[in-house]
Parts: C-alpha cells; structure tokens; sequence
C-alpha cells in the first residue's frame, strides 16, 4: 500500500534520509524506533511532503510522488491519502474540539454541517471526548488534546495515520490513554506508521519493528525478533540504553 | 502672566469642531480600512517571499516608514498632478486619503507580517496534513489567530491614523483641526482653541481604548 523508494533528503550538508527503502502493507502496524537524529520524524514528515525529500519516490494505492518532479496534485492527492499526529498535538487553537475535526469534513472533503458534525461526533465518542465537543484545545489536558488530534486525522478517511512521537510531549500519567486509542485503531486494522520511544507499546502494538540509525534503516522485524534477539551491534547497544533507563 | 481661560468660548466654538468631527473620523476610518488592505497584501508578500513583489514590498515600507507624512502628502497633492495629468482633478481630501492609507499601510504591513510568522508553524502543517491548501490554513487558521495578536498594535494605528489626518488640514480639507485654527485666528483666542480640539481628539482616543478592551475580551475567549 505504501512504497517508499530510495528516498533521499538533506538539510544543507546534513543528510538525514540516506536512501530509504520501506513498504508498508494495508492493515499493517509498523513501529519505527531509533535515537534522536536518526531521521525518523523526518521520513514520516517527508510522506506528508512536510519535508521536501530531494529524490526517491513516495507511493500510496497508485499515487505516486516522484521527489526530483513533484507536482502539486500529487503532493495534494498524497496528503489527502494520509493524515498525521504531530508531537505536539497542533490541534486548531482557534476552534473547538468539534470544529478541529469538522473543519477538514466541511473545507476539504466539502460535506454539509450535519454530516461533518455527525462524523465528527461519533469519533469524538471513540476517542471518549464527546463531552468536551464545544471547549477549546487550550482547556484539554495534554492527552485529552492528542485524542482530539487523533480523532482529527480519521475524520481525513486517510488509508495510513502517521504517529510522529505521539506521547512525547505528555506527562507520564497521560501516556496510557494517548496509547489505548492507537491500540483501539490497531485492533480495527488501521494502516499505521508510528514513530515512538515507548518500546512496550511498540512490543504490544507493532507487526513489524524497523529500528532506524543515521538515516538508513539497521534492522527490523517482528517485535519478538527485534526486543529478543536484535542482530545488529548498533540495535543491541540502543536497546540497551532504552531498556536499562527503566 | 495672563491665565485667564474663556471657558464660555470654549463651549461656543466645541459645536462647531465637533461638526467637523465626521470629516477626521471619516478620514480615519476610510484609511484604516484601506491601509490594512493593502497591508495584508503586503504581509501576505512579505510572508510567503513571493519572488519580485517581496523586494518591492521592502523597498514600498521602507520609503513610506523613512519620510515625514507631511512632505509625503505635498508630494502626492502638490508634485504628483505635475507629472502625472490624471490626477489634476484629485481633490484635497481623495489625496489626504491616499496618503494616510499609503502611509499606515507601511506600519501595519510590519504589525501584521510579525504576527503571522508569531504564529506556531504546527498550526499550518496541521492545516495542510489534513488536506487544506495554504491558502485555506492562512485564511481559516493561521489569520484569526495572528488577528487576535495583532488587535492592540492595530487600534494603535488607528488613533495615530486619527491625529494624523490633522496633517489634511494642510492640504486644504476642512477637519477639524482646520476647523479649530478658524477659530482661533479670528477671536485671537488660540489658547482655548486649540484645547477644545486637543480635548476632542483625546476623547476620540478614550472612546476607541474602550472598543478595544471589549473586542480583546471575545477574541480572547478561545485561549
């Protein structure tokens, strides 16, 4: 469903994506970990073309994003087709809950009011949330604002949800219920992407582990394989680090 | 020293300022509106370095932020009907308009562009991962916050719009400052004359800080 080619993409001298090669199929849940640095914001960033990649191809269900000849339908048709969960959540701050999800149902897939209001109530029940529909972001916890922002990307109908560090920028008692709405959406076989650093969720949620290190990918496989038995020097000495911290 | 004020001919000659008082708010009001068309279009420019109009943009701001108002408005009324024909016809008032309009336009495009880029980028790439164009995310998201920000500074230049469109008076238009100068050279009263006016413009000034507080506070209620 998604196909990543040799993706290329430097900042400045900076090469961040030194030729990423990545398939992800329909209903599949892959879990990218990695150090700081290591690119893999930027990959998830560059499939919603946030970032510019300088060459390789981007290609989901036939659209197909050449990155030295990008042309702006594409680049719609591709933003279109996914939708993303940013770190910081960057819901709408000048509407409310319920406008933060009906504002794409209204301007972009052009449906009524009515129905906009109605899907976008019914995902605010599967986030359990309905009761903050008419506050603004600026009142919602943290993870209550994630969850929003979580209902905002279904609302796109996207084919693949692209989770940057999702639970990142939360207290540590707000992590679990950002993560139990994702598992939700993975139980329904939602095509996801997710980029995180809790690596009991990513044993809990992921079909695939990729563990990702100075712009090219070092090892994946199941979570089984990458957490029990890593291959790879590099994956073994980060998960290390990650696992001995708790 | 004689300070003896007429407060009786101060009460005389406020009726007749204030009859001029629609021609200064009128002028004010019709260069805020233009002013602050032409400088959103000019931050807008300034925003998204829109290839040859951005360097016009920073040349237009920095000669109309770099010289006086005054001389920009005898240019305009006085210099510019000499070599351009089809603006001899122009009257006092259109080219005190123009002027004032020109001039905030500078000042506010700055006030505007500042705020747009103040405003956090999440909040356009959020715009834009859901499907919108940039034109959507600016217009539906990105300006009505900055407008919120920029409220304050703009109804700043909305009071210096005000007094500034005294300066008309020099071209001619009957404002109000005009108004108070005709009273004061044929009474010789200047001290009241000028108070009364002056007390005008600060009760101008009184009343719009009032509509400012109350504007801040709804379009402080999302935050």
């Amino acid at each position: 469903m998604l196909f990543i080619k040799n993706l290329y993409k430097s900042f400045g001298n900076l090469e961040v994506l030194k030729g990423v090669n990545l398939t992800v199929n329909k209903g599949e849940v892959v879990v990218i970990i990695g150090p700081s640095g290591s690119g893999k914001s930027t990959l998830l960033r560059s499939i919603n073309y946030l970032e510019i990649p300088q060459s390789g191809s981007i290609s989901i269900d036939g659209i197909i994003l050449d990155a030295e000849n990008p042309n702006s339908s594409t680049i719609n048709a591709l933003r279109k087709s996914t939708a993303m969960v940013f770190q910081s959540y960057n819901l709408f701050k000048n509407r409310t809950v319920l406008e933060n999800i009906t504002e794409s149902l209204i301007i972009v897939q052009k449906k009524s009011t009515n129905e906009a209001n109605e899907i976008a109530e019914a995902l605010l029940h599967t986030v359990g949330l309905i009761e903050k529909k008419h506050q603004y972001p600026s009142s919602l916890s943290g993870g209550q604002q994630q969850r929003v922002a979580i209902a905002r990307s279904m609302a796109v109908n996207p084919k693949l949800i692209l989770f940057d560090e999702p639970t990142s920028a939360l207290d540590p008692e707000l992590v679990g219920e950002v993560l139990n709405v994702i598992r939700k959406l993975a139980y329904e076989k939602m095509t996801m992407l997710i980029v995180t650093h809790e690596m009991g969720f990513a044993k809990d949620v992921a079909d695939r582990v990729i563990f990702m290190d100075d712009g090219v990918f070092i090892e994946e496989g199941t979570p089984k394989e990458i957490f029990t038995s890593p291959q790879n020097e590099r994956t073994k000495k980060f998960l290390h680090q990650v696992l001995d911290k708790i | 020293m004689n300070f003896n004020i007429d407060y009786g001919f101060m009460l005389q000659i406020l009726p007749r300022i204030l009859k001029t008082l629609h021609i200064t708010l009128g002028l004010a009001t019709m260069a805020m509106i233009l002013g602050l068309i032409i400088a959103t279009i000019l931050a807008l420019i300034g925003v998204f370095k829109i290839k040859v109009l951005h360097p016009l943009s920073k040349v237009y701001i920095s000669f109309f932020r770099g010289t006086p108002l005054l001389a920009q408005l005898f240019l305009l009324y006085f210099g510019i009907p000499r070599v351009l024909p089809i603006f001899a016809g122009m009257n006092a008032y259109t080219a005190a308009l123009i002027g004032l309009s020109l001039h905030s336009a500078a000042y506010m495009s700055e006030t505007i562009r500042g705020a747009v880029i103040s405003i956090d980028k999440g909040q356009m790439e959020a715009c834009l991962s859901v499907g919108m164009s940039k034109l959507q995310g600016m217009r539906r998201v990105v300006l009505p916050q900055a407008f919120r920000i920029v409220v304050p500074p703009l109804v700043n230049s909305f009071i210096s719009l005000i007094k500034e469109s005294s300066l008309a008076f020099t071209l001619g238009v009957a404002e109000m400052l005009a108004q108070a100068k005709m009273s004061a050279a044929s009474t010789y009263q200047f001290f009241e004359s000028y108070l009364v006016v002056l007390l005008v413009y600060w009760a101008i000034a009184i009343v719009v800080g009032i509509l400012q507080d109350k504007l801040e506070a709804k379009l402080n209620q999302a935050y």
